[in-house]
């Protein structure tokens, strides 16, 4: 039975791993010993055996088969990612029903314009300020900020509005691919009350004390709520990442009162 | 000695030119062709598995940090997406997934097809995780490099390598072959 130390030596000697001292080591040893110059000799063969064993070619359909998959999924989807709007996600359910739909959204439409008191929401954007207000039952917003950002396969947007002794923020956008969303906020300054999500079904909201992380996939909204009892300067730090890397950071911050 | 036109294909594929990845295909289609081989020991899962490494490459770009080597970085994913394959694989791989040794004389051909036996066998009675560290550790990667690929420290990708070789060898003994041979 070999010495530990002795395998270790021969080991590295294989590798290239060993110092001048443990090489002189092992050549001495190695002539003093016919059982460890067997394993040495073994070892190197049973090595060089499984590197220099036939190995298989690519092949010439090998690149061209990955360019053609890569072209045909990543171009439509980056230009689908950019086309689509907010609201198309609530009616695709409808897709297949469009003539229905299309009486319906007639009807309301025709409603909407006899009550005098609707205003069409269409669907190159999302108006925040209107939704929150029908949330909550108070279209007294003032917007504070927005910001957005993007990157392949993925577009998002995010809105913030000042209510009475409220904050509501509204996130929406899409994304091919996982994108988390945390909202930092100072628990003396606000409380958070409220999160809706207005479309999409996957992903999820995480709250913890002091931070709300919204798991986004997919083209998805979320209005959130926050009660600031006092007007205080609210503060909201919102940082986006997806698989590792950050999309967007920043601290937005505003004067209190109001 | 590529790692500035990897990093430039990176940059040029992030910027929405993806004919640009195809320069890293061609790099290096080969050796993780030869990776996943030795790792899943069939020529055509090999071949899907290395197609699937390079799809899975190309969608992780954005999270590719440029402070590693991009060879070692693909080499990670080559090197869990041949462990998972064969994780998740429940047949043995044929005789017929061998590649075929090149020699003229039809005597050397029996020879290399019978020593290619010799070591398939062994290396089917090997961990996959063996696998992966003997063939990690015929591409000239230092311990460290193959712990920074496993999620080993130096000191188990040492002890781990030297047991799978020790394995490898006891097989092959044990079933006649010789190193003088």
């Amino acid at each position: 039975m070999l010495n530990p130390d002795v395998i270790r030596l021969i080991n590295q000697e294989l590798d290239g791993a060993n110092s001048a001292e443990e090489s002189r080591r092992l050549g001495d040893f190695l002539e003093q010993n016919e059982e460890a110059r067997t394993y040495a000799r073994d070892l190197k063969a049973a090595v060089d055996l499984f590197r220099n064993a036939p190995s298989p070619e690519p092949g010439a359909a090998f690149k061209t088969k990955i360019m053609a998959f890569l072209q045909r999924r990543e171009a439509p989807e980056a230009k689908n990612a950019l086309k689509k709007s907010f609201f198309s996600p609530l009616f695709e359910p409808l897709k297949l029903k469009y003539a229905l739909f299309f009486c319906l959204g007639l009807a309301l439409g025709l409603l909407l314009l006899l009550a005098s008191k609707f205003r069409l929401i269409n669907d190159s954007g999302w108006d925040t300020r209107e939704l929150a207000g029908t949330v909550l039952g108070d279209a007294n917003y003032e917007p504070l900020d927005s910001a957005s950002w993007e990157a392949a396969g993925i577009s998002q947007k995010l809105e913030i509005l000042r209510g009475d002794k409220i904050l509501a923020v509204g996130l929406r956008g899409s994304s091919d691919r996982e994108v988390v969303v945390t909202l930092n906020f100072a628990p003396d300054q606000m409380r958070f009350d409220a999160v809706r999500r207005l479309t999409g079904d996957q992903g999820g909201v995480d709250i913890v004390p002091g931070k709300i992380i919204l798991r986004t996939y997919g083209s998805h909204g979320f209005l959130l709520f926050f009660s600031a009892p006092d007007n205080p300067a609210p503060s909201l730090d919102v940082r986006a990442v997806s698989e590792g890397a950050t999309l967007f950071t920043r601290t937005f911050a505003w004067p209190g009162g109001k | 000695m590529y790692e500035e036109q990897d990093l430039e294909a990176v940059r040029e594929c992030l910027e929405g030119d993806v004919d640009a990845f195809e320069t890293l295909i061609v790099r290096y289609q080969k050796q993780v062709m030869n990776l996943a081989y030795r790792i899943v020991r069939n020529v055509e899962d090999a071949r899907d598995v290395s197609q699937a490494v390079f799809v899975k490459a190309f969608g992780r770009l954005s999270s590719y940090e440029p402070r590693f080597k991009f060879f070692s970085w693909l080499y990670r994913i080559a090197v869990n997406e041949s462990l998972n394959f064969v994780e998740k694989r429940n047949r043995k791989p044929g005789a017929e997934s061998v590649p075929a040794g090149t020699a003229e004389d039809p005597e050397d051909l029996f020879e290399i097809s019978e020593r290619q036996g010799l070591l398939d066998r062994a290396l089917h009675k090997l961990h996959p995780r063996q696998r992966a560290l003997l063939a990690l550790s015929v591409e000239g990667l230092s311990y460290k490099e193959i712990g920074d690929m496993l999620g080993l420290p130096e000191k188990k990708v040492k002890s781990r390598l030297f047991e799978a070789r020790h394995k490898m060898r006891e097989i092959l003994v044990q079933d006649g072959w010789t190193s003088h041979a």
